[in-house]
């Protein structure tokens, strides 16, 4: 005979799943021969009473025979639509196109580069190695990469200014010399 | 034969979406992983605590521009052979980027090449490349990726 400490393991066992036919023998042991009981055993109590009971009952509980040829036999008398809905060689096309659709899927994904650094961006909270979360050295890169951009247009306009500057000048000698020519 | 095509359909457009939701990740990160190369990222989470101009201390067109980025990526190579790889790979993600990437400004200063190159779509710029070498072993390499109005990217040169 089992111990209330010891039925209360094995009860947390029984409805996981995982308890042994031995300790399921005990537990209905336990149940049938236990007369006073703490509170909290007392529905597992009623339960492993039941189990007992039906287990004692006269009740048969075989399936009939025949039965599952009636049943057939009243689903292809009484809904013979159903079985039009889905054709079998339909069926076979639409998983055939969802699995070369799947396939597209992760072709696609494979060819355009994918690679799991460049996933991680799109998970909430993941971080690259080389990921700045320092505010202040955020901060003094982003003014960097913005300055570094500036300074490129810049340099540009100023050598497109500087260009403009020298086809007038080129333009100012050219009318010079027309005017003394003509 | 309507519910086949719509399953295509519907895979079709996740793949689409897939290549989409790709193309917004980094785009130097392979140049990143070669040895010799320093890498550094700012996200999207820290450019958006910029919340103020003042913050980064930089100009009011800056201040603008910051707020349209979603990510900076900077590397830097200081070594003849770490350039040597990384040349290859930034030449391969200028051809193959979609869409094309334009030279938006290339200045020769002497031994200093800076190539500024930009990928424009309806009068947005969505990426942005600096790069800048320096004789055979300097390369720094800035992306800056976003939704930046063309008119915004004009007007920091004033």
């Amino acid at each position: 005979m089992i111990t209330i400490d010891k039925a209360r393991q094995l009860i947390a066992r029984y409805y996981d799943g995982m308890a042994t036919p031995e300790e399921i023998t005990a537990l209905e042991r336990f149940f049938a021969s236990s007369e006073q009981l703490p509170e909290d055993l007392l529905q597992d109590a009623e339960l492993f009473g039941l189990i007992r009971s039906a287990r004692g009952s006269s009740i048969d509980m075989s399936v009939p025979d025949g039965l599952y040829e009636t049943l057939e036999t009243i689903v292809d008398t009484e809904m013979p639509e159903c079985r039009h809905v889905l054709p079998k060689f339909r069926l076979w096309i639409m998983s055939a196109a969802a699995a070369v659709a799947v396939l597209l899927v992760a072709g696609v994904a494979m060819w355009s580069g994918s690679d799991m650094d460049r996933d991680r961006e799109l998970v909430a909270g993941a971080l690259y190695d080389d990921e700045v979360t320092d505010p202040q050295q955020a901060a003094e890169i982003t003014r960097m990469a913005l300055a570094e951009l500036t300074g490129g247009l810049r340099k540009a306009k100023v050598s497109v200014q500087r260009t403009e500057r020298d086809i007038d000048r080129v333009n100012e000698q050219i009318n010079h010399i027309m005017k003394k020519i003509y | 034969m309507k519910s086949i095509i719509r399953v295509v359909a519907v895979f079709l457009a996740l793949a689409v979406s897939a290549v989409a939701v790709q193309a917004q990740g980094r785009i130097l990160k392979e140049i990143s992983a070669i040895k010799g190369v320093e890498s550094v990222y700012v996200g999207k989470f820290m450019l958006r605590t910029f919340d103020s101009v003042s913050t980064i201390g930089v100009d009011y067109e800056f201040g603008e521009i910051v707020g349209c980025l979603d990510g900076i990526e900077i590397v830097s190579a200081e070594t003849e052979e770490a350039v040597a790889k990384a040349l290859p790979i930034l030449e391969n993600l200028i051809k193959k980027h979609t869409p094309k990437f334009e030279v938006l400004v290339e200045t020769v200063d002497e031994d200093e090449t800076t190539v500024i190159y930009g990928d424009i779509s309806a009068d947005k710029v969505k990426c942005l490349l600096i790069v800048n070498r320096e004789m055979m072993d300097e390369l720094s390499i800035i992306a800056l990726r976003g939704d930046i109005p063309v008119e915004k990217l004009a007007s920091i040169t004033d």
